[in-house]
């Protein structure tokens, strides 16, 4: 029952692929596989801690200021993740701490909030946004690859930013650099793969339900 | 009514507290985050690998004629935070080390050798146009260089 919970956010519910929500920073920085984690990392931050924070208060939260005071505490974590970014991995806030400012305004993080923790225990609610967050993360993780293979040619280059020396040796080349499309780094190449992935998504899920 | 108003206020209230008790745990560590950044800046400018301080009211001569000067503007989104080189009266170089311009639009500024800030380099601020579209940007930038040359 409660894998259950948390494994619908990953597929049946997917932000990205199904619910196509949160798609700005999706898009934005999904140029490279550390961008995308790094803004993965800052989401699930923002996400889980506002999600066990509002289900812990949800009863001393008035009907009528619930929607303001989810968006407190929404951007009172989006706040502390910039800050912990800026005081931990400075090389990764100076790229990607736009994205993680507007975090606040991502529809996904208020929607779990006000559809599931704001009426759920504890638990639950933080395996629904760990789920709900796991879902964007892995699609984040994949939309960063693939544009960073088809665009620059390797896959996990400058994981430093994050991770520290020792991800320095992750890094791998897999097409020569004059083979790497440079528009797939470029915005319009964002939408490009993300409706190429999603389509594949589709044409996926369509041969799942078919076979039942 | 008391009670929610009261329960909105404590929730406020500690959230506030959060806030500011993560932000005096950080702010050490981000400042010498940017010192640091200003510093690499500051060496990939003058080309000397052994820079240190100590600023005199934001200047550093380098003892070869060349005088870094650090400056802080205002730009569209914020702050802007420069270095520039003067070789007596004239300014060399100047570089955006750090700023909040909207990107894609106005953050052209933290790429000092190419299009306009390679530009201006190039050819000074007189000959340089403001760039449309980002005319608070580039205009912040072309006074923070007549600033910086006039400043004695």
């Amino acid at each position: 029952m409660s894998a259950g919970v948390f494994t619908a956010g990953v597929v049946a519910r997917n932000p990205a692929w199904v619910q196509l929500l949160g798609l700005c920073p999706l898009l934005a920085v999904s140029n490279s596989v550390v961008n995308a984690a790094g803004l993965a990392l800052a989401t699930t931050f923002v996400m889980c801690g506002s999600a066990v924070l509002i289900s812990a208060v949800r009863r001393a939260i008035p009907e009528f200021a619930r929607l303001p005071l989810f968006v407190l505490i929404i951007a009172t974590f989006t706040t502390l993740a910039v800050l912990l970014l800026e005081a931990y991995a400075y090389d990764a806030y100076l790229r990607i701490a736009l994205f993680v400012q507007i975090i606040v305004t991502n529809c996904m993080i208020l929607g779990r909030a006000e559809a599931y923790a704001a009426r759920q225990p504890v638990g639950r609610a933080f395996l629904d946004a760990a789920g709900t967050s796991a879902g964007f993360a892995i699609a984040l993780l994949v939309l960063g690859a693939a544009r960073e293979l088809l665009g620059q040619g390797t896959l996990f280059a400058g994981m430093t930013q994050l991770f520290g020396p020792t991800a320095a040796a992750w890094q791998v080349t897999l097409l020569p650099e004059e083979y790497a499309l440079i528009i797939v780094r470029l915005p319009p190449g964002a939408f490009i793969v993300a409706g190429l992935l999603l389509a594949l998504m589709q044409a996926l899920t369509r041969k799942h339900h078919e076979q039942r | 009514m008391l009670r929610a108003m009261l329960s909105i206020a404590a929730l406020t209230l500690s959230l506030a507290v959060l806030l500011a008790f993560t932000h005096d745990a950080t702010k050490t560590r981000i400042q010498a985050n940017r010192a640091a950044a200003e510093w690499q800046a500051a060496r990939s400018l003058t080309g000397l690998p052994e820079l240190a301080g100590p600023w005199q009211h934001d200047q550093l001569p380098l003892g070869d004629g060349r005088v870094l000067l650090r400056s802080t503007v205002r730009g569209y989104g914020g702050d802007m935070h420069l270095l520039a080189l003067r070789r007596g009266a004239t300014l060399t170089a100047l570089r955006v080390v750090r700023h909040q311009e909207t990107p894609g639009i106005g953050d052209f500024v933290s790429h000092h050798d190419r299009g306009w800030m390679a530009a201006l380099a190039a050819q000074g601020p007189a000959a340089t146009d403001t760039v449309t579209g980002a005319t608070i940007t580039s205009r912040a930038v072309l006074n923070a260089w007549h600033n910086l040359e006039a400043t004695p």
